[in-house]
């Protein structure tokens, strides 16, 4: 096991926006988190190396092991050693997360561990994520670039160091439909080629399901369905998971039986009492109030927080 | 509210209620001059001294507080009037009126405020009422930099969309519901503008081309102490602390009014 | 780069000749001429002057021929003779700019030197006692009046103390002096109007530092370099540092006339021989052609530093190019 999270809680003031999560990665595999904004997704990628804004955030319990080494008990010190070099992120504005007035070169140098022959390094990162026009351009700052290549050299400073995980915060979100399909594929061939395990945050359910393996569903700070993405899309167990789904056009055969889900996601400083997602769920009962469910199996390594799991996968 | 924000508060309000009440507060005739008592330190009967002509030097500041705040007040309602309205035609109208009107503010910042204040100071005798219009005609640019722009934000607003559909004048539109809705970064602008005001004119009347003796300003209290140096440290001390503690507490004042409106 | 060039200069001439129509305006809208005015406060060279005036503006005129006749001349830099001591306006002008400049760019450095480290590690340690204890001398140094200042320094260091010059740029016997000890006096003679001249801009610099740093600290790229795993020195020192010193330049060009403006304060005070006290004196005296020389002058200088300001920035900032 590469990365374990357990039972991962982060506030904000005195707001709980992480409720207790669980997430593992193996060598080798991508996962996905999905979530409509705000729901946490980005604050569980954060955690993983203690990137909250301080003073603002708190992690007030949980372990991350990376490798069984807790990071949230490293110093700072081991800490840093860690960020870029064993796990890297790649954020959704590229534009805003490059340095303005640094060089992509600049930038890209920073992460390099081997300070030596530095040019070299840099000019086989740029041909493995598509970056061959800039070779040699040292004198590029991030805004002469387009946005698919400003996330590009984003990606490049990601992998530089052959990280272990790769977190991607919505890589693709802020960016064309047609790039976004550039960058996916890029993606997709690092991580075979170098054999990239990745935490790929999204709210986009295609996206998802196109590279990830194993598949989260997030909804206001915990995890309501958790499974391979061949389950999850054939068989999903979780209400929420099925309204998803339902909202993606080409899922056709479903969207005879429901629509969209109804609703605004509940606001952390006022959620609902029992299952978080009783005021927007077709299939609640009373019974759903009484208290918050626990994960439960549906069949192996997939489970679902919902106490109807038997009635909504035989319909 | 910030405790210095409260703090700021007190002080403004503190001199205020000196300048209303001056005539029961100052214990002396701030014109009366006593020559056995020339340049006496403070003592129970002059808390703050004497000046050179004997005249009790409480009861002068507490007269020179009129004077500075009054000179405060009316040059920067001056500067407003004039920052409100050219900032609410340039932003409004638009075009050449906006043109003109921001190269005009262009021209005017490149004059070195105090400069031009001297210059016509030259011209005009230094009377109070001159000072006021003085220094409210020199620094009016900033309040309509900041006038055109809330408008400019504003005037595109729907509420502005139904107001013309239903046939309100230019006028209306921009008196009854532009710059009322303008007016809370303009309200922050006025207080620290108060605060420069009352500097400005300290400075002036220290340099003996503002507010003329005998009747009595901190600023020309501060020349006097200037005059006497060595021989009085309360002629220098008392008048500049005034001077510092009420600018202090309308800039407390004006930040507290910025970072309220920051957050709300 | 030649369009951004010129673009400039055309806006700096339209600025110019705006300078010289408010100076013009200025001096001639206030009730009552020049020459009256100098004829009322000044009985003994009355006639004379009011001739001499009256060529000078060719006061008999109408008003838009006159100001383009001064026009004439001021594009030349001939602003004409002084009342006071019959010397050409300008040549008394260049003898004192360079003791003002000096002055002021002194401070200038003084105040960055001291300003931006006290607002980055205010802005660094947000909330923490040395950001408030900083808060706190900001606002002290907002409200303190310079004249104050400069009247409690001198009877202190000055007069009491006799720890330092408190009046002029050299000492009576400076040309004995050798090399050395004239430097020595010059400097000494010039510790008190720096450090007052500074002490305003300090506060303001460091609040603007603060609230630079601070807001480049919430952007995104800042995690990212904190997510690349750079150390805390290099995201703080070198990422935002960067980043949040850009506008400074801006500012600075923006605080010159305020500096320059302020000159007349501690020049008189002071006794220095510089622009601020040649402005002071020649309103006092109402020596009209050294006012309006000295208004242009000054505003003339604003735009320069204006211009150094902007080209400054397009030269630090990437994303900014002279094409």
């Amino acid at each position: 096991m590469l990365l374990q999270i357990k039972n991962l809680k982060v506030d904000y003031g005195n707001i709980e926006v992480v409720r207790g999560v669980d997430l593992y990665i193996n060598k080798g595999e991508c996962v996905g988190i999905i979530g409509e904004s705000g729901c946490g997704k980005t604050t569980v990628g954060l955690s993983i190396t203690k990137l909250i804004p301080e003073r603002k955030g708190n992690i007030s319990s949980g372990e991350i092991l990376l490798e069984d080494r807790d990071i949230l008990k490293l110093d700072p010190e081991e800490l840093r050693k860690i960020r870029g070099k064993k796990i890297s992120y790649v954020f959704q504005e590229p534009f805003s997360s490059l340095n303005p007035v640094f060089t992509i070169y600049e930038q890209i140098k920073e992460v390099l561990e081997d300070k030596k022959d530095t040019n070299s390094q840099i000019v086989e990162l740029f041909k493995s994520v598509g970056l061959e026009k800039i070779i040699g351009k040292k004198n590029i700052y991030p805004h002469e670039l387009s946005g698919g290549m400003q996330q590009r050299a984003m990606i490049a400073m990601a992998i530089a160091s052959n990280p272990s995980l790769v977190v991607l915060d919505e890589p693709t979100t802020a960016l064309d439909v047609t790039i976004q399909h550039q960058i996916l594929d890029l993606i997709a061939e690092l991580k075979n080629r170098m054999n990239l395990s990745i935490l790929f945050i999204s709210h986009d359910l295609r996206i998802v399901f196109s590279i990830a393996d194993k598949i989260g569903i997030m909804y206001a700070g915990k995890i309501v369905e958790y499974g391979p993405k061949e389950k999850i899309s054939s068989n999903p167990a979780h209400p929420y998971t099925i309204g998803l789904i339902d909202s993606i056009p080409s899922f056709e055969h479903r969207k005879k039986l429901f629509n969209a889900i109804g609703g605004r996601a509940p606001l952390f400083s006022d959620l609902p009492k029992g299952c978080k997602f009783y005021p927007r769920c077709r299939f609640r009962i009373d019974k759903c109030l009484e208290k918050e469910p626990e994960l439960e199996l549906v069949s192996d390594n997939h489970v679902s927080r919902c106490i109807r799991i038997a009635y909504i996968v035989s319909v | 509210m910030n405790k210095l924000t409260v703090f700021g508060l007190c002080i403004v309000g503190f001199f205020m209620v000196i300048a209303i009440f001056a005539p029961i507060i100052a214990p002396y005739n701030p014109g009366q001059i006593d020559i056995k008592n020339i340049l006496t330190a403070p003592s129970y009967s002059h808390i703050f001294g004497t000046d050179s002509l004997g005249r009790d030097l409480f009861s002068r500041m507490v007269y020179g507080t009129r004077i500075s705040l009054m000179v405060g007040f009316i040059a920067v309602g001056i500067a407003s009037l004039i920052g409100i309205a050219l900032g609410a035609m340039a932003g409004y109208y638009g075009k050449w009126v906006d043109v003109i009107i921001m190269r005009f503010i262009d021209i005017m910042l490149c004059f070195p405020t105090f400069f031009l204040i001297l210059a016509v100071i030259a011209l005009l005798e230094p009377s109070i009422i001159n000072i006021m219009i003085i220094i409210g005609a020199t620094s009016w640019m900033g309040m309509a930099r900041l006038m055109r722009a809330e408008i400019l934000s504003l005037k595109e607003r729907d509420f502005i969309y139904a107001e013309r559909a239903i046939g309100a004048s230019d006028l209306r539109i921009i008196a009854r519901h532009l710059i009322p809705n303008a007016m809370a970064p303009v309200l922050v602008s006025v207080t620290l503008g108060i605060a420069g005001a009352i500097l400005v004119e300290s400075s002036l009347s220290f340099l003996g081309i503002g507010v003329q003796p005998p009747t009595p300003s901190w600023g020309n209290i501060l020349s006097e102490g200037k005059a006497v140096m060595g021989a009085g440290w309360w002629m220098m001390v008392f008048p500049g602390l005034a001077i510092f503690i009420t600018v202090l507490g309308y800039n407390l004042l004006g930040e507290g009014i910025r970072e309220k409106l920051l957050k709300s | 780069m030649n369009k951004f060039i010129l673009k400039r200069i055309m806006g700096l001439i339209f600025l110019l000749f705006g300078i010289t129509v408010v100076t013009f305006i200025v001096i001639h809208i206030a009730p009552g001429k020049p020459t009256d005015l100098e004829a009322q406060f000044n009985p003994k060279v009355s006639m004379e002057a009011r001739e001499r005036i009256s060529h000078l503006y060719g006061l008999d005129k109408p008003l838009a021929i006159q100001y383009i006749e001064w026009l004439k001349r001021v594009v030349r830099l001939d602003f004409g003779i002084s009342f006071m001591d019959s010397r050409p306006v300008m040549q008394k002008i260049l003898e004192r700019i360079p003791i003002t400049l000096t002055i002021e760019l002194i401070s200038i450095v003084l105040i960055l030197l001291i300003g931006i480290p006290i607002g980055v590690i205010s802005a660094v340690k947000e909330g923490s006692f040395y950001d408030k204890f900083m808060t706190v001398f900001v606002f002290i140094g907002f409200a303190a009046p310079t004249f104050w200042l400069s009247l409690i320094l001198m009877d202190f260091i000055g007069v009491r103390w006799g720890l330092l010059p408190i009046s002029g740029i050299k000492s009576l016997e400076f040309e004995k002096f050798g090399f050395l000890e004239k430097a020595i006096d010059i400097s000494k003679h010039l510790v008190l109007p720096v450090l007052v001249s500074a002490f305003g801009g300090l506060a303001g610099i460091s609040r603007y530092m603060r609230s630079s740093m601070l807001n480049v600290l919430k952007q995104d790229y800042i995690r990212t370099a904190r997510a690349k795993g750079l150390t805390e020195k290099e995201v703080l020192y070198k990422h935002a540092l960067k980043n949040a010193l850009l506008p400074v330049v801006t500012i600075l060009g923006l605080s010159v006339p305020g500096l320059i403006g302020g000159s007349v304060i501690f020049e008189s005070i002071f006794s220095i021989p510089g622009m601020g006290r040649l402005f002071y004196e020649s309103v006092m005296a109402r020596d009209y052609p050294v006012i309006m020389g000295v208004l242009v002058i000054g505003a003339i200088l604003t735009l320069l530093g204006n211009l150094l300001a902007d080209i400054s920035y397009a030269a630090v900032d990437p994303r900014i190019k002279l094409e």
